[in-house]
């Protein structure tokens, strides 16, 4: 797939991300990556 | 700079890009829910990260976050009403944003390369043909077709252009420029101007004359017809939505599905409820549109020889607003894509491309609801459908067309730039996505 490129370091294109949150979204291999981050931020300051 | 994140800032541009994705689709759902506070929280995290001139998904992020603003505001239209009070919609920023469009992608010229040749074909030895242009806005193509038929081994026909759009500035622009044009080719040229958006149109105007071949021109119209009814369908039960709308968002993000159930409950008791035209499961029913069917059956009553469409070939019409954002996000994403790979990312141009085109798209997609929402655009699957209930049938565009079209796209010297034959209509395509579509019918008897 041209879009996607092979190296993790190269920039990626916006449709090669949608592709691969697609993909760890579907396969469930790769649970961690779209959580890296903490969600549950409630607070915040203003 | 006291933020409450600053890890964020940290995080390297795929992790940024793929974040960006997961807090886009959770504000998207708290957005759907009618919920305010978790939107609020998801919408800030997302304005630590995305920005107008950084890379492209953190430029989509920009637009999108700005349209699920827009949506949640609605529901206080007061508000709403104040913030957009002093906004206006300039005739010259329109004009110039369409020019921008033209000038900076192939598309809108593969279009008008396929049309213009379909035309010719279509009106061989006519003497008398008159086109008109649903979409008076460019006139390149119109001059390139007065050349082509100043060339006709048969000579020149009289030739009459019809072109509608809602500014009488661009069709005196139009006028002027064709004229003179046709002046200098010596070929026999009227040009009549009607000031009228589509769906006021009236049929009576356009003065078709017996004895004239009638070519019509719809260059991104036809959809903007699928809003007018939309209210009238409003009212049909939305409930055959909830599996189809979960096994969407799954695939994409992991979703707890009772959590899922209970956003689109909310999503159905909070007055966010979807609007439901194509929420049906019968294709055929879920393509009903009144106004459209009249629209398309006045215009086969005049008899064209040939009617070319040209649309953006996406699905931004689902019911629900996950559905349109997942959609939208696609295929912005490859426009986005396409502007990162040519032009430079500081391009003045290029900002107000991405900002005063496809960001108010995104918005009149994401925050809009009933005839409000214009930017209704559909596949070539559903056009076809659609044209073929209207006694239309279709005309294959020629090898001739398809080669100028394709030596068009080679001399952007851009290998992401592709064009694709479908059911004997052309898809013009970014990378493996398809954005545009072209197609040529005529009445069938």
């Amino acid at each position: 797939n041209p879009t996607v490129p092979s190296s993790s370091s190269a920039h990626m294109s916006a449709t090669a991300l949608l592709q691969k949150a697609a993909q760890m979204g579907s396969t469930r291999s790769n649970p961690a990556a779209l959580n890296t981050a903490p969600t549950t931020t409630t607070t915040t300051t203003s | 700079l006291g933020s409450p994140y600053p890890w964020l800032r940290e995080l390297k541009s795929e992790e940024r890009g793929l974040y960006l994705i997961h807090l886009l689709l959770t504000c998207g759902n708290h957005v759907a829910a009618g919920s305010l506070e978790h939107a609020n929280i998801a919408l800030e995290q997302i304005s630590q990260l995305a920005s107008p001139d950084g890379d492209t998904m953190q430029r989509i992020a920009a637009y999108f976050t700005e349209a699920l603003a827009h949506r949640i505001l609605k529901a206080w239209p007061g508000l709403h009403k104040a913030l957009n009070n002093t906004r206006i919609g300039l005739v010259s920023d329109e004009i110039l944003v369409q020019k921008l469009f033209f000038d900076m992608f192939p598309f809108l010229k593969v279009a008008f390369v396929l049309t213009n040749q379909a035309i010719i074909e279509a009106m061989e030895g006519e003497k008398m043909v008159h086109i008109i242009d649903l979409n008076a806005a460019e006139p390149a193509q119109w001059i390139a077709l007065l050349q082509d038929l100043s060339a006709r081994p048969e000579g020149p026909p009289h030739l009459r252009i019809t072109g509608i759009h809602q500014q009488k500035e661009v069709l005196d622009q139009m006028a002027h420029r064709l004229t003179e044009e046709a002046e200098k080719l010596d070929i026999p040229f009227q040009f009549n101007s009607i000031v009228s958006k589509l769906d006021h149109l009236d049929i009576e105007k356009l003065r078709v004359k017996t004895g004239e071949a009638l070519a019509i021109c719809s260059t991104f119209q036809l959809h903007t017809l699928l809003a007018s009814d939309d209210e009238l369908l409003r009212k049909r039960s939305p409930l055959a939505l909830k599996n189809s709308n979960g096994m969407y968002l799954q695939r994409v993000l992991q979703m707890n599905q009772s959590t899922l159930g209970e956003l689109i409950e909310k999503d159905l008791g909070n007055g966010y409820s979807p609007s439901t035209d194509s929420a049906s499961s019968s294709p055929v029913s879920a393509n009903a549109s009144i106004k459209m069917d009249s629209f398309l059956n006045s215009l086969w009553g005049l008899s064209p020889k040939l009617m070319v469409v040209t649309e953006q070939d996406s699905n931004h019409n689902g019911s629900t607003l996950m559905e349109r954002l997942l959609e939208a996000l696609y295929s912005y994403a490859a426009l986005f894509d396409c502007l990162e790979s040519t032009v430079p990312r500081t391009s003045l141009e290029r900002f107000k491309v991405e900002k005063m085109l496809f960001g108010e798209e995104i918005k009149n997609i994401i925050s809009c609801e009933g005839g409000e929402r214009k930017e209704r655009h559909e596949k070539l699957e559903k056009w076809i459908q659609r044209l073929d209930l209207a006694c239309f049938e279709n005309v294959p565009l020629s090898y001739a067309g398809m080669l100028q079209a394709r030596r068009l796209l080679q001399s952007y010297k851009c290998d992401g730039y592709k064009m694709k034959e479908e059911n004997r209509c052309v898809l013009i395509c970014w990378q493996d996505r398809p954005l545009f579509s072209v197609s040529a019918w005529r009445c069938r008897k």
